[in-house]
C-alpha cells in the first residue's frame, strides 16, 4: 500500500515537470520502479527544469553526473535527489558543440561534478565558476577525454604513457 | 591578496591514511580564509576499464575501488546489475549481504573514532579503539576469510554462508563491539580532551550542508535528516527495525557522536540478522557468458561515508556499455572545504579527517609567503605535533 503511493507520487513529479516544461519538450520520461525516474529535456530547457525541480518539487541535492558517449552524441545525466526520489535528467550535446549551462550557480553542490565531466568527456558546462582540471593531471594531452568511445585502454595508453611520458610497454 | 595572506598547499603526498589529494588553503595569520581542493591522484580510470571487461570481472574491480568500503561497492554494484537483469535474489542473500553491510560500517566507524582521537593527540584513546575494532575484524575473518575485500556479494547471491554453530560466538563478539561502543559514547560526550578540541571545530551548517549536497554522517552530523537506507531502502532496510541519528552540532564533535550512535544500530541490525535469518539458498545461477539485456539504473547505497551512487547502462553486451560510480568523499568534498573556512591551521588535520575522507593530506605541507618569496615545509607529523603544542598553550 506504502511502495503504491511512492510510486505514484514519483509519477506526479514526473508528470508535473512535463506539464511544466511542455510534452514536446519531454523527449523521453520514465518511472521503472518506485523511487527512481529518468527524464530526457532539450538542453535548452535544462536551467529552466533543475530551477523547477528545486522550487518546486523538493530537490535541492544533486548526487552526482554522469557523462556519457552514446556513440550518436554526448549525453549528461543530472541525478538530482530528494527523500523520497532520484530523479536522473538527462540532456544531449552533439559533438561539435559540447556545452551545456552550468547548473552550479542553482545547485552549488555540483561544482565539482560538472569539472569532472569536462575533465574525462569534454562537456564544458557553460557559466560555472571555475572550469580548471579537476582529475587529469597538468600533463595529460589537451583534447584527449578518456570516456569518448573512440579511445580504449590500448590506445590511450599509446598515447598517453608512450607520447607524452615516454614510457615503454 | 593583502600582505598577510599567504597560500599553504597541503598535500598530495599522504602519511597515515589512503589516497593522496591536494588542497591550497589561503590563510591570514592562523586562520584559513579560502582553500582550493584537487583531487585526482589516485584517479586509476576504473569506469574505462570496467567498459572492456565482462560483468562478472568487473565485481572484483569494484570492490577495490576502496579498501574500506570494498562490500558497498560491491552491494552497489551486484543490485545493480541485478537490476537491469530482473534479477531476484534468495531473501537468505539479503540477510547475508545486509549482515556484511553493517559490520562492514562497524570497522570503518571504529577505525574512523581512533584516526580522530589520534588527530587530537588522544592517542590513548586511539589504541583502546583499535583493539576493540580486532573484534568485529575478527568476526569478519571468521565468515570471509579476509579482515578486507571480503568478496562475498556476487551476482545473483552471496558467496559463503554463514553456519548456525558459530551464531552464539557472533552474538557474543557483538556484545563486545556493543559495550565498547557504549563506553566510547560516555568518553565522546564527557571526556575533556575531546570536548576542547571537537567542540565548534569545523562547523558546517545545515543551509550549507544542504547547499553543497553533503551526505551521510557529515550531512547527519549538520541536521541534515538523511539516510539513505531509511529513504530509498534496499536490501533488507524496509523491514529492519532501526533509528538514523541526526545531530544538530554541526561540528566535528557532532561527527563523533553520529558515527559512534551509528556504530551502536550497526551492531543492533546485525543481532537482528543473527535473529531472523531464514534458512534457504545463498544464490541464484548466473551464467558469466550471458549477456544482460539492454537497459538502464541507478542504484544507492548508504555506505559508511555516506551515500554511494553507481549508474550502468547495458546496450544487450555481457560488457557495461557505460558504468558511473560515485564515491561519498567526492560529495562531501565542497562541504569539507566549506568547515576548513575561518578555522584554525591547528584544525586542519581534524576538520579534514572529519568527513572520514579516502585520502589523507598532512604529509607534507609548504607554507608560501608570496609577498616575501620564502617557503617553508612540514611533514604531517610536524603539523600534528604543532596543532598540540598550539592547543596546549
Amino acid at each position: 500500500m506504502e511502495k503504491m503511493t511512492v510510486l505514484e507520487n514519483n509519477e506526479r513529479t514526473v508528470e508535473r515537470l512535463t506539464d511544466f516544461l511542455g510534452k514536446e519538450s519531454v523527449l523521453q520520461a520514465k518511472v521503472p520502479r518506485e523511487r527512481r525516474a529518468f527524464v530526457l529535456i532539450p538542453r535548452e530547457r535544462l536551467l529552466d527544469a533543475v530551477k523547477f525541480l528545486k522550487e518546486n518539487e523538493g530537490f535541492e541535492v544533486i548526487s552526482t553526473i554522469t557523462g556519457l558517449d552514446t556513440g550518436e552524441d554526448l549525453e549528461v545525466i543530472y541525478h538530482l535527489r530528494r527523500k523520497d526520489l532520484s530523479l536522473s535528467l538527462k540532456v544531449r550535446a552533439p559533438y561539435d558543440d559540447p556545452k551545456v549551462p552550468s547548473i552550479t550557480p542553482l545547485i552549488n553542490g555540483a561544482v565539482l561534478y560538472e569539472r569532472e565531466i569536462h575533465d574525462l568527456i569534454g562537456v564544458v558546462a557553460e557559466g560555472h565558476p571555475d572550469l580548471k582540471r579537476l582529475i587529469l593531471g597538468e600533463e595529460w594531452p589537451e583534447g584527449v577525454f578518456p570516456l569518448m568511445k573512440e579511445w580504449d585502454v590500448k590506445t590511450l595508453r599509446e598515447r598517453v604513457d608512450g607520447e607524452v611520458w615516454g614510457r615503454d610497454e | 591578496m593583502s600582505e598577510r595572506e599567504f597560500v599553504v598547499p597541503i598535500g598530495p603526498q599522504h602519511p597515515a591514511l589512503k589516497e593522496p589529494a591536494n588542497f591550497m588553503f589561503k590563510v591570514d595569520g592562523e586562520v584559513v580564509v579560502d582553500v582550493e581542493p584537487r583531487v585526482g591522484y589516485n584517479h586509476r580510470g576504473i569506469e574505462k576499464a570496467m567498459e572492456s571487461r565482462t560483468y562478472l570481472q568487473n565485481l572484483y574491480i569494484v570492490e577495490r575501488v576502496c579498501g574500506i568500503c570494498s562490500n558497498a561497492h560491491q552491494t552497489c554494484y551486484t543490485q545493480n546489475v541485478e537490476e537491469v537483469l530482473g534479477m531476484e535474489i534468495p531473501e537468505r542473500a539479503k540477510y547475508l549481504r545486509t549482515f556484511m553491510h553493517e559490520l562492514e560500517r562497524i570497522h570503518s566507524h571504529l577505525l574512523w573514532l581512533g584516526v580522530a582521537a589520534h588527530e587530537i593527540g588522544f592517542d590513548t584513546l586511539f589504541y583502546y579503539i583499535w583493539r576493540d575494532r580486532e573484534v568485529v575484524m575478527d568476526l569478519l575473518e571468521m565468515i570471509s576469510g579476509n579482515r578486507v575485500n571480503y568478496a562475498m556479494p556476487t551476482i545473483g547471491g552471496v558467496r559463503r554462508d554463514i553456519n548456525k554453530d558459530d551464531f552464539p560466538k557472533f552474538h557474543k563478539m557483538l556484545d563486545i563491539l556493543a559495550e565498547r561502543t557504549q563506553y566510547y559514547l560516555g568518553v565522546a560526550a564527557t571526556e575533556k580532551t575531546i570536548l576542547e578540541r571537537a567542540t565548534g571545530v569545523g562547523y558546517l551548517s545545515k543551509a550549507d550542508a544542504i547547499r553543497l549536497s553533503a551526505m551521510g554522517p557529515n550531512a547527519r552530523a549538520s541536521g541534515v535528516d538523511s539516510d539513505t537506507r531509511r529513504d530509498k531502502p534496499y536490501l533488507l532496510y524496509d523491514e529492519i527495525p532501526f533509528k538514523v541519528y541526526v545531530e544538530e552540532g554541526g561540528d566535528v564533535l557532532a561527527n563523533v557522536l553520529v558515527r559512534v550512535n551509528e556504530t551502536f544500530e550497526a551492531v543492533n541490525i546485525c543481532k537482528y540478522v543473527l535473529d531472523h535469518i531464514p534458512e534457504g539458498p545463498i544464490k541464484v545461477k548466473y551464467s558469466p557468458l550471458g549477456k544482460v539485456p539492454e537497459g538502464e539504473a541507478f542504484s544507492m547505497v548508504e555506505a559508511q561515508r555516506g551515500e554511494l551512487v553507481h549508474y550502468i547502462q547495458s546496450r544487450g553486451d555481457n560488457k557495461p556499455y557505460r558504468y558511473k560510480i560515485r564515491a561519498p568523499t567526492l560529495g562531501n568534498i565542497p562541504s569539507v572545504c566549506e568547515k576548513l573556512k575561518g578555522g584554525y591551521i591547528a584544525d586542519i588535520p581534524i576538520v579534514l579527517a572529519g568527513i572520514d575522507p579516502c585520502f589523507s593530506c598532512t604529509d607534507r605541507m609548504v607554507f608560501v609567503d608570496e609577498d616575501r618569496d620564502k617557503s617553508w615545509s612540514w611533514t604531517g607529523d610536524e603539523l600534528r605535533r604543532y596543532a598540540r603544542k598550539w592547543y596546549e598553550r
